[in-house]
């Protein structure tokens, strides 16, 4: 009944809506009375009879006189009884899609904790930061475990791996209205090398804006690489207040050698044979970059896939297939764990896991201080394992049961010294896998080697789930091929992961 | 009026449902991004110093090519030398880059006969050839006190002996046919050497007035 009565209540000033609409058609209440008599036309402009807007003031008095008939003559009428819920206090909450990366046991670095406050997250941990890399050797610095996660609860259906853009931060203030006539960057500056008229996008928080870059820029270290400074042509507007931590992006880079985001710098301005920008190499520009080799291998689930470098179907050489079971050719690093190696031996224990993938016969060389001993693989072992097969063979020369000794594949480096140059450097992954083109969709895989790319496959990234990548850098070392021209240069690149709904 | 905005949320319906059809997959509504940016890889070095006697260290890194032909000679012809007379210098080789040599060898590019300076009328013979002047290279310990022979023996004391200037010359000219000296030259580490050079007592008179100007170059590899 209460509903009935609201209903009514209601109605009634939509009866008075219609008087007063029809105002101007009725002079008086006697015109009105006349009206609802006879229906025909009040005025001789007036519509016909059956016009519709009639109908409809008919109607609406109807309503009005039901409306003033409920308010004052139904009260009084209603039960005393009454029931009544209410569902208050509903919510709808969205979800998130937000990862991590953690770089060996370093801490997990989260999209949504960046400076720019975008969910964009440039500033994760260096993948390496590798010294004194020499042609034909493995370091333990040159492997990482990457763990990439999805933090958030909403599914991250593709998942990309791409060489990042040329980027850097803000290091000064870009403030609203103001004319921009140049962009500092943050030290250690941009990674990559800024050119003239390269379009260079300042953003923070979901605003952005795009400069173009107007003469060299300065403050570079030995090439354009590095710039603090930015000159910016056209005297733009901003077009909002861009804080210091703001993420700089040059959107023209990673086409060709001279623009990657991997560049080379001297580490001493006192060396007179190596320069980065001569053609002392096969590769002009960045010579260093054009000469390490770059892997990247996951192992997720047990499963793996090899996505670049020698035994991927996504690397730059020709003719290149996926290898059969997935495995990139990744020279290990290890060191001899658990109980050593003494005695006669057909294993080698290697508790942290393998780093790399041996295959059968492969030659493994135990290294301690001068001593040195090699062994055969029998059988392959895949990245991750505890252990190395060996063939059995007789220990000798090590103190303390080797333990601690390195552990290194030197099969798996010849094999990569042999593919030395033009292929599956760091420099091609640049130019061959970036943003605008060539990014490698991380498809699930389905078995060591293949990728379920079917339209219903599962998310690339489910939420709570991660996936484990192991990225490697190995400088080969060619036969008679004279090196001397990538002594003492540092590379800087990075690495970008991004996450779809 | 209401016509005209019909046909505007007419049209923009659509669109709607043109971006709806054609641009699916375009656009992620939510994304997510980390970057491992700054990865650093730094290459190693291997350089040599070279320091004759107490003169100043020439460095390999000076030249275009990481090999520097312009450090100080061993032996001036000015000092003029007589059969018998043993000659020596100190030679300090350092490995000041970060990577440690796995071999240090020698080997002499070229040796040339020049008159020795003031002498009237050369003898005419060939101090670089067969029977011309005695040379070792004595490996010693910082206070250049000689503990084990390099050149032309290995091990134990150096002794001159016939034909060594030559040996090198002739055979041992080129960075591809170079005479390896035992051990390796480690990273920041030195070794010391003595070079001794004798005319032979039994030097024929054709060797008056004649001198060898020739190079010795260190080399070491990775």
């Amino acid at each position: 009944m209460r509903l009935l009565k609201k209903l009514l209540l209601v109605l009634t000033p939509m009866g008075a809506a219609a008087f007063v609409a029809g105002g101007g058609t009725f002079s008086s209440f006697r015109e009105l009375a006349q009206w609802s008599r006879d229906p025909g036309p009040a005025t001789d402009d007036a519509p016909p009879a059956h016009d519709g807007l009639r109908t409809t003031k008919r109607l609406l008095l109807a309503a009005m006189a039901i409306g003033g008939a409920a308010y004052f003559g139904l009260g009084g009428t209603f039960a005393n009884f009454q029931a009544e819920t209410s569902n208050n206090n509903s919510s709808i909450a969205s979800g998130t899609l937000t990862m991590n990366n953690t770089v060996n046991s370093n801490s997990a670095c989260y999209s949504y904790s960046a400076a720019s406050a975008d969910n964009i997250n440039a500033g994760c941990d260096p993948a390496f930061t590798a010294t004194n890399v020499t042609p034909g050797v493995m370091q333990s610095t040159q492997v990482a475990k990457i763990t990439v996660a999805n933090s958030g609860s909403i599914n991250g259906s593709n998942l990309y791996l791409y060489a990042s853009q040329i980027n850097g931060k803000l290091g000064t203030q870009i403030t609203s209205g103001n004319t921009v006539s140049s962009i500092s960057v943050a030290a250690p500056g941009m990674e990559g090398t800024v050119s003239s008229g390269d379009q260079v996008t300042v953003s923070y928080g979901g605003k952005s804006q795009t400069f173009t870059v107007s003469g060299t820029p300065t403050n570079a270290a030995n090439s354009n690489g590095g710039a603090t400074t930015l000159a910016v042509g056209g005297s733009p507007t901003a077009n909002y207040t861009y804080p210091i931590g703001s993420s700089v992006t040059d959107t023209s880079g990673n086409t060709a050698t001279t623009n990657t985001d991997c560049y080379d710098t001297r580490s001493s301005s006192t060396f007179n044979f190596n320069s980065i920008t001569a053609s002392t190499m096969q590769q002009a520009y960045n010579p260093f970059c054009g000469a390490a080799l770059m892997w990247v291998q996951e192992l997720t689930g047990g499963k793996t896939y090899c996505w670049f470098g020698k035994g991927s179907i996504w690397s730059s050489g020709s003719g290149y297939a996926e290898d059969a079971n997935g495995r990139c050719v990744a020279p290990i690093y290890n060191v001899v764990g658990g109980s050593g190696i003494t005695g006669t031996i057909t294993s080698i224990p290697v508790p942290a896991g393998t780093t790399g993938n041996v295959s059968n016969l492969d030659q493994i060389v135990v290294t301690q201080g001068s001593t040195t001993q090699t062994f055969t693989a029998n059988g392959a072992t895949p990245i991750g394992s505890t252990s190395i097969a060996v063939n059995s063979q007789a220990v000798s020369g090590f103190s303390g049961s080797a333990i601690g000794a390195s552990i290194t594949d030197s099969t798996a480096q010849n094999s990569l010294d042999s593919n030395a140059y033009g292929t599956d450097s760091i420099t091609n992954f640049d130019t061959g896998h970036h943003l605008s083109s060539g990014k490698l969709e991380l498809y699930p895989i389905s078995t060591n080697g293949n990728l379920d790319t079917s339209p219903t496959h599962a998310s690339e990234l489910a939420a709570g789930t991660s996936r484990v990548f192991y990225i490697g850098v190995y400088l080969p070392k060619p036969s008679g091929l004279n090196q001397n021209a990538i002594q003492g240069l540092t590379s800087a690149f990075g690495l970008t992961w991004h996450m779809d709904q | 009026m209401t016509s005209a905005i019909k046909r505007v949320l007419l049209s923009l319906m659509v669109v709607g449902g043109l971006s709806f059809f054609t641009l699916a997959g375009t656009y992620a509504v939510l994304n997510s991004e980390t970057s491992n940016t700054k990865s650093t890889i730094a290459s190693g070095t291997l350089t040599l110093g070279n320091t004759v006697a107490s003169g100043s260290t020439c460095f390999s890194y000076s030249s275009s090519s990481n090999s520097n032909t312009g450090c100080d000679a061993l032996f001036s012809s000015a000092s003029l030398n007589y059969p018998g007379v043993a000659t020596t210098v100190h030679v300090t080789i350092t490995n000041n880059g970060t990577v440690p040599a796995s071999a240090l060898s020698i080997y002499m590019p070229s040796c040339a006969t020049v008159t020795s300076p003031g002498a009237p009328s050369p003898g005419g013979g060939n101090p670089c050839g067969t029977g011309g002047p005695m040379m070792y290279i004595d490996e010693s310990n910082a206070a250049f006190t000689s503990h084990s022979c390099v050149y032309p023996t290995t091990g134990g004391t150096c002794a001159y002996s016939a034909n060594t200037l030559y040996y090198l010359a002739a055979t041992k000219n080129s960075s591809t046919s170079m005479y390896t000296l035992p051990g390796t030259l480690a990273a920041g580490a030195s070794r010391y050497f003595i070079v001794g050079m004798e005319l032979p007592a039994t030097a024929s008179n054709a060797m008056q007035g004649e001198a060898a100007q020739f190079d010795l170059t260190w080399n070491a590899s990775q």
